[in-house]
């Protein structure tokens, strides 16, 4: 049973880049990088929350903006990977 | 951030390393310790006032100094690394159970602190120079600080931070917007050069390929015409923060090719790398020329800069011989210029 995968993202991004306690929040269709909300340092520790929470591997010719550039698009991404079958 | 008129107790410090515990930059060499900070670490030790760090940096080459200077007793779970500073000093919160109201940070760096202050409004934040004051101040020392006179502090302190949840700013964008950050990319010049020897010798995180040319090579490179040498310069509000970027340009081909891209570490965590290619394509590309494409020579430290390639718009076209990887500009609309920063 998976958890609500934009859920989990979002929880992230409040706990770790934005302000605490301030109601500021970031829609899931908002561009994380063009709002400031992550940088490519930040990205690479957003990436090994999500590849321990959803148990993936994330690999680096992966981190494209199409990918990971909204909750929206990462969410799609880790789906996309979730489905697929594991290879031995 | 809060005004510290209230004296609610500070249970941890938070320390930022670099010309605040000590004068200098460690991943650049000597350091000297500031005797105004190890006196008010040691006094408030003393006091059984917790200290631990949140610093930019390399652990091991970080934690070997602190060693060396014997402060490293002092220091609970260190955070060195590139993260933003709130986020260790949230994490610094959750290890040691210690409420973010009951901490402080302190660093040189403005821009740091306001970030700080920003992210964490609860926390307190202190400049370097004010090292020496701290034992002084209400709330560093447990002996005056009463129950009740705590929990009075509290209250206050809660009722302050209702206030404070209308936030000064409503988006982290528009914080990063009232810092007022200009850049400006330019061509090299010979005074430059010691500057840009520096960088290509001290920056390994947020270095492309790690290439290494002496001042005399740098010299050469200048007024030739098959290259192009060029330094990024970045101000805010809080002052100049002088040369942040270098980038070396082979000019020869048709295509532009990037041989070295380094950035300060001091900036990082504003998206002002982004800015540095934005600015170097928009304003110096020629006209008629073909493309833009970059090397990169992956190295166990500098993953951040294949990330922010790739999140600019270039993409893996092909390896060279020695194995480096070319990246070539395949979309230029994945590389705008930050709104928060604006080219001079």
């Amino acid at each position: 049973m998976v958890p609500n995968i934009e859920n989990t993202l979002d929880a992230f991004i409040r706990e770790h880049c934005l302000p605490r306690n301030s109601g500021i929040s970031i829609g899931v269709h908002d561009n994380l990088f063009e709002t400031g909300t992550i940088d490519s340092a930040g990205l690479l520790h957003f990436i090994g929350f999500i590849e321990e929470t959803f148990d993936i591997v994330v690999p680096d010719e992966d981190l494209i903006p199409e990918k990971f550039s909204t909750l929206a698009s990462i969410a799609a991404y880790i789906r996309e990977r979730l489905d697929q079958p594991v290879l031995a | 951030m809060m005004e510290d008129d209230v004296t609610s107790l500070c249970k941890c410090i938070v320390w930022d390393l670099d010309n605040t515990v000590w004068d200098g930059i460690c991943l650049e060499g000597n350091v000297v310790p500031r005797p105004d900070a190890l006196e008010a670490i040691s006094t408030l030790h003393g006091r059984g006032i917790l200290h631990s760090v949140a610093s930019r940096g390399e652990a091991a080459v970080a934690l070997e100094m602190l060693k060396q200077q014997e402060l490293l007793g002092y220091f609970l779970v260190p955070k060195i690394n590139w993260l933003p500073k709130s986020t260790n000093i949230q994490e610094i919160s959750t290890m040691l159970n210690i409420p973010l109201d009951a901490i402080a940070f302190i660093d040189d760096d403005p821009f740091e602190r306001a970030q700080v202050g920003f992210m964490l409004p609860e926390g307190r934040v202190f400049p370097a120079e004010s090292a020496a004051q701290l034992p002084a101040l209400p709330g560093f020392d447990p002996t005056t600080v009463s129950d009740v006179a705590q929990q009075r502090a509290r209250l206050y302190r809660e009722e302050l931070e209702r206030k404070a949840a209308e936030p000064a700013f409503a988006n982290r964008e528009e914080f990063l917007q009232s810092c007022d950050m200009r850049l400006s990319v330019r061509r090299a010049v010979s005074a430059d050069l010691p500057r840009v020897q520096e960088m290509m010798s001290r920056t390994h995180q947020m270095n492309s390929t790690g290439l290494l040319l002496s001042e005399a090579e740098l010299r050469e490179t200048i007024g030739v015409n098959t290259k192009e040498l060029f330094v990024a310069e970045l101000q805010d509000r809080f002052g100049s923060c002088g040369i942040i970027g270098i980038l070396l340009m082979d000019t020869l081909a048709e295509e532009w090719r990037m041989l070295l891209f380094a950035m300060s570490c001091r900036v990082m965590g504003r998206g002002v790398e982004k800015a540095v290619l934005f600015a170097l394509t928009e304003r110096y590309r020629p006209a008629g020329l073909t493309g833009m494409t970059a090397l990169l020579r992956e190295t166990d430290r500098n993953r951040m800069m294949r990330t922010m390639f790739q999140m600019s718009g270039y993409r893996q076209w092909d390896r060279q011989e020695d194995g480096s990887i070319i990246f070539k500009l395949a979309d230029s609309h994945d590389l705008t210029l930050p709104r928060w920063v604006r080219l001079v």
